[in-house]
């Protein structure tokens, strides 16, 4: 059981099976977009279809009532595809045929098969723009040495740009020369066809309207109004097509550039006063995988998930401007699938580095130092490994270096660990170094937290500081921390060097501080001993010593 | 050029002659002069002599009138006007000149 459409073909009432009205409607509306309305379409059109009339009157009989698909194809082999219409008649103007009319529709872009050496992008690139293929293919290999963006784009093109195949395609590739009358023509051309909608839409709204009311209806003013706004409206959508096109096609290039070079950019983060010069994903997925695989896994994942809108982006701005139509089967479901699995990859990569931060663990150690004969105790910082680093040693390295992970040239990752300074009411000087990290097992984050390499040394009544604690670069970064407790009997004054100060994490807690050189500022001066609110939340309790800690002001 | 191209070429260029010829010596219908042109194989697809039927109305060198016919749908009868018969007549001149030529320069 088949359904079956009425249709009316030049005033002859047939019935036709639903695939066959399809297949009909689809080669009327083929052959119609082959002709324009200068060479009197809609005469033509009616004129083909009375001879389809006839023809299908011919298949038809009492037994057989019905217009078939097959019946359909027959017509249309009988009449002819559209191209063999429009192109077997090539009507030559009336000018003396001087002038000759080769081409009715705008240039389009396709890959010329003919002028190819690969795809036949660069080809087809010339013929758009009327330039020497030769240049294209110059210019392609010199973008070769920009990130390896030409062979990226060509690639680009050669799986978005259709391949001119028919003899029209061929035509439409070459176009006509780009001159003011063929624009012109062209915007008139798309204008008659906004006209002609809008008319059909007035004449249908104008009958709707007499039906209702019997309203005497003066249709010339309004339908007037109805071609000015139609034209108004053709050239102002296309002109903002063709921005957004560029807009789009832009930006996706912009950006697809600045990824491609993140992905397989320098081994280093580089951070400046402009901020983040070059980022290298590689770089940023070492410090959280051991593994090369799930690197090259990151990677694949990344590009999928955020190259294919880019490329998406590219295309579509593309095809605004160019008006081409890649045509390829299942082009966008494909695409979207491969999306689909780099987000799978991206989420399966997420997980496995989040499972690397499952467990965490720390161990202690106790050091007891001499106390000074005589005056303060003066913490400082071992200047020159900050230098060894290549930071300067007078910028506030804790809050404004975020990139030490990354600094690896010593083959190793640093950290900024946190100080600590409490009295104590006994009479030796104690430092308590903690050591933590996370790990995939309690196991691993004890190896990782034992790999943690931090030291000072002491000279007099000097404690040196480094200023910061290092871990192996194949260890990756595991949240590993440092925290240094420092012991000082309230009767020693200390001294914190301004250095120290911004190269650690220092705090003070219930003691007073004494600062400055000793010859310029030997008062000692009144500090509010003070504990920020939360801040000993961020120790873990187990290292806070049971001190007795009532804020006093003490001078 | 292949062979198929080349062929459509030539039939392209004395199809306009012929249609003129054809509706000189009697008014015809569009399916009358696809039926003569099928049987002399000028044409190969029918679809094409509907826009140039338009054309040669447009220019001039035709006229039409409508014709009602049983059963099917109403028929346009085209004739040639005096202008298309002094273009026909060029044509022929044309022609005649040009079998010519391609008889000498073709036979060795």
């Amino acid at each position: 059981m088949k359904k079956t459409l009425t249709v009316n073909i030049s005033g002859i009432v047939f019935h036709i099976d639903e695939d066959a009205y399809e297949k009909l409607n689809q080669y009327l509306a083929s052959v119609r977009r082959h002709f324009t309305p200068d060479d009197g379409c809609d005469e033509i059109m009616a004129d083909i279809e009375s001879r389809i009339a006839e023809t299908l009157q011919e298949k038809i009989s009492d037994s057989k009532q019905v217009v078939s698909l097959h019946d359909v194809q027959a017509v249309i082999s009988q009449l002819g595809e559209p191209d063999q219409i429009g192109g077997e008649e090539e009507p030559a103007t009336e000018e003396a045929g001087k002038r000759i009319r080769t081409e009715k529709t705008a240039r389009r872009l396709y890959r010329d098969p003919d002028n190819a050496i690969l795809g036949g992008v660069a080809g087809g690139l010339g013929a758009y723009f009327q330039v020497d293929t030769t240049w294209i293919r110059v210019a392609f290999v010199l973008f070769t040495f920009v990130y390896g963006f030409g062979p990226l784009l060509y690639l680009i093109l050669w799986i978005v740009v259709p391949k001119a195949r028919s003899t029209a395609e061929k035509l439409e590739m070459k176009g006509e020369k780009v001159t003011i009358s063929n624009i012109e023509r062209t915007i008139r051309e798309e204008l008659g066809d906004v006209k002609k909608n809008l008319q059909d839409f007035s004449e249908e709204a104008q009958d709707t309207f007499k039906k209702k009311s019997d309203f005497a209806y003066q249709d010339s003013p309004r339908r007037n109004f109805a071609t000015l706004a139609g034209r108004f409206f053709g050239v102002f959508f296309k002109v903002v097509g063709i921005l957004i096109g560029l807009f789009l096609m832009f930006l996706g290039v912009f950006l697809l550039v600045g990824f491609a070079s993140a992905l397989l950019g320098g081994p280093v983060l580089i951070d400046s006063d402009f901020g983040v010069q070059l980022f290298s994903f590689p770089a940023l997925a070492e410090i959280f995988f051991n593994n090369r695989t799930l690197i090259n896994m990151a990677i694949i994942g990344i590009i999928l998930v955020l190259g294919i809108p880019l490329l998406a982006m590219i295309y579509a701005g593309a095809r605004l401007i160019f008006g081409f139509d890649a045509r390829i089967r299942y082009f966008g479901f494909v695409t979207f699938m491969l999306w689909v699995a780099g987000l799978g990859i991206c989420l399966f990569i997420f997980l496995s580095g989040a499972r690397n931060f499952s467990s965490q663990r720390s161990f202690t150690q106790e050091v007891i130092i001499p106390a000074p004969e005589a005056g303060r105790l003066i913490l400082d910082v071992d200047e020159q490994k900050i230098r060894e680093l290549g930071i300067s040693p007078t910028s506030d390295i804790k809050s404004g270096r975020w990139d030490l992970l990354w600094m690896t040239e010593t083959g190793q990752r640093n950290g900024i660990p946190r100080l600590r300074i409490r009295t104590t009411t006994s009479d030796e000087i104690k430092l308590i170094i903690t050591k933590e990290s996370r790990g995939m097992s309690p196991a691993v984050a004890m190896d990782n937290a034992s790999s943690v390499a931090y030291g000072f040394i002491q000279e007099n009544n000097r404690l040196i500081f480094d200023p910061f604690f290092t871990f192996d670069k194949s260890d990756g970064w595991r949240a590993q921390k440092v925290f240094i407790e420092l012991y000082v009997p309230e009767n020693i004054p200390v001294e914190v060097t301004d250095g120290l100060r911004k190269a650690l994490d220092v705090r003070w807690y219930m003691r007073h501080e004494v600062s400055g050189k000793e010859e310029s500022s030997p008062v000692q001066q009144l500090t509010m001993n003070y504990c920020l609110p939360g801040d000993a939340s961020l120790l873990r309790k187990a290292f806070l010593p049971a001190f007795s800690s009532k804020p006093v002001y003490t001078l | 050029m292949n062979l198929e191209n080349t062929k459509a070429q030539m039939r392209k260029g004395v199809l306009e002659f012929c249609i003129l010829s054809l509706l000189s010596n009697k008014e015809a219908y569009a399916s009358d002069l696809i039926q003569e042109m099928k049987d002399s194989k000028l044409l190969v697809v029918e679809g094409t002599i509907y826009p140039l039927l338009t054309r040669l109305k447009n220019e001039g060198l035709l006229s039409y009138r409508w014709e009602e016919s049983t059963g099917g749908p109403p028929r346009k009868y085209y004739k040639v006007t005096p202008l298309g018969d002094t273009f026909l007549r060029e044509l022929k001149k044309t022609w005649d000149e040009l079998v010519e030529a391609v008889a000498k320069a073709t036979t060795p």
